[in-house]
């Protein structure tokens, strides 16, 4: 075990600067979408016990720190929780056939992404997406999201005696229920109050966005065309909201 | 023309912000956090032909400098869409067909928009979302959104023959069609062919963005004479 190499040093600083960013989101800090900009060169200097210009021999500036970061946050998957979509998704295949899977499943999905941290500091990456790196991994993420809510979509459509309108709704339908998603998580962030859950319709809670969600939902799925069919899908998209 | 006021000073620095801001190309070596933290007070000052001290003198700070340039460019992107609608809808032959005006704006936006970073910018505000001045700022462009577009929306409604369905509230209706525009547009950033395109592939029909608010509209509406406003 020799003196560490420049490249190892260089990747301790940067696991530090992983670190720190983690725990700020850790603690709920109030801007976790700032993460890399809390991330100071002299708190970093600190914790590896060096002093800054130590760090500055290998960074010539703050900013090409936080570049650097970036690329190791993207590249060892650090910065991004856990994909919710996917998750959550696949709870609501275990749960089908629950009446009311689908609304709970909006809402619980909207509970979770307007408080998460990780939504708001992927946000924050959307200021680098000059950097091609950058750009790749979000447009992954977003297609890995939309593929593995397709699916389930399928499942809870066909459950509800509808059908896609087209070959690609779906794949429509699951786009713009993210970004539905994340727009109304923006809109939640600045006023908790501009997303209101409409009134409980018989106790059952009903956000904003299960709502608006219904609506997509509707608008890209036709009913099959039996009669029994459609009125077992009325009951069913009841389920996600129609009826409040 | 006497000496232009301080007012007018103000508003030129702020035009020449929101010039630096359209010219942003996001090359660089990747530490500019966003088009807006680029505009730097000295290069305002630069190109109004004065010393940085004159913008001080306007505004403390760098930061307060940007503030201002944020909410003007709020200001701006929303105009932008409240003039193409009331034009639309004061149109003869679309306010015969109400769907299709609203097709023509929510593409017209959706394309004046996607790639201008001048609107891209406010996203990165989100992010101080819990600074009481920025939050001020957010929260008053989104009550300016609610106040322009409400009539105008109302208008679509009723050219349809339909009305907000309790316990629905033109608000809500509103805002989730701004979320669904924001959340278009970032995902556009990075995706641009899931979203840049009609939707369910009708090369005739609607884009993605024109199909969503209208199925939103669709959902939070009934038709004025009774029935069920939700299929």
């Amino acid at each position: 075990m020799g003196r560490p190499t420049k490249d190892q040093r260089r990747e301790d600083y940067l696991d530090i600067g992983a670190a720190i960013v983690a725990e700020s989101r850790a603690s709920g800090a109030t801007d976790p979408g700032l993460a890399l900009a809390h991330v100071k060169l002299a708190d970093v200097a600190e914790r590896a016990g060096v002093t800054k210009g130590a760090l500055y021999h290998l960074w010539p500036s703050q900013e090409a720190y936080w570049n650097d970061l970036l690329h190791h946050l993207l590249s060892t998957n650090r910065l991004f929780g856990a994909d919710r979509l996917a998750t959550m998704s696949a709870e609501l295949i275990a749960a089908r056939g629950e009446p009311q899977t689908l609304r709970e499943w909006a809402n619980e999905l909207f509970d979770t992404v307007r408080a998460d941290p990780a939504f708001f500091a992927r946000v924050s990456l959307f200021a680098y997406l000059d950097d091609e790196s950058v750009r790749a991994t979000l447009d992954r993420e977003a297609r890995d999201a939309i593929d593995g809510l397709q699916p389930v979509l399928a499942a809870a459509v066909a459950d509800m005696g509808r059908r896609p309108r087209s070959n690609g709704a779906l794949r429509d339908l699951a786009v713009q229920l993210a970004a539905l998603l994340e727009g109304l998580s923006l809109k939640y962030r600045v006023d908790p109050e501009r997303t209101p859950d409409l009134p409980a319709s018989r106790g059952r809670r009903l956000t904003l966005f299960a709502a608006a969600a219904d609506a997509l939902l509707q608008a890209f799925t036709e009913p099959v065309g039996d009669e029994t069919a459609t009125a077992r899908g009325s009951v069913m998209v009841a389920g996600v909201g129609a009826e409040v | 023309m006497g000496r232009p006021s301080a007012e007018e000073r103000r508003r030129d620095y702020l035009d020449i912000g929101a010039t630096i801001v359209s010219e942003f190309d996001g090359v660089g070596e990747g530490t500019a956090v966003d088009a807006l933290a680029n505009v730097r007070v000295s290069d305002v000052a630069e190109r109004a032909g004065v010393t940085k001290g004159a913008l001080y003198h306007v505004w403390p700070t760098q930061e307060a400098y940007r503030k201002d340039l944020f909410a003007r460019l709020l200001e701006h992107s929303r105009q932008a869409g409240v003039r193409d609608l009331t034009d639309l809808l004061s149109d003869e032959e679309l306010t015969s067909d109400p769907r299709r005006a609203l097709h023509v704006h929510a593409e017209y936006v959706f394309q004046a928009l996607k790639d201008d970073p001048t609107f891209f910018a406010r996203f990165s505000f989100f992010l101080y979302a819990n600074d009481p001045e920025v939050n001020e700022l957010l929260t008053r462009g989104d009550d300016a959104v609610i106040a322009e577009f409400t009539p105008l929306v109302e208008a679509y409604l009723e050219l349809q023959g339909r009305r907000i369905r309790a316990p629905f509230t033109v608000e809500m209706l509103l805002i989730s069609m701004n979320a669904l525009f924001h959340g278009l547009c970032l995902r556009y950033r990075t995706s641009p062919d899931l979203i840049d395109k009609p939707a369910l592939d009708d090369p005739n029909g609607p884009n993605m963005y024109a199909f969503g608010i209208e199925a939103l509209a669709q959902h939070f509406s009934e038709p004025i004479d009774g029935g069920n406003g939700s299929s």
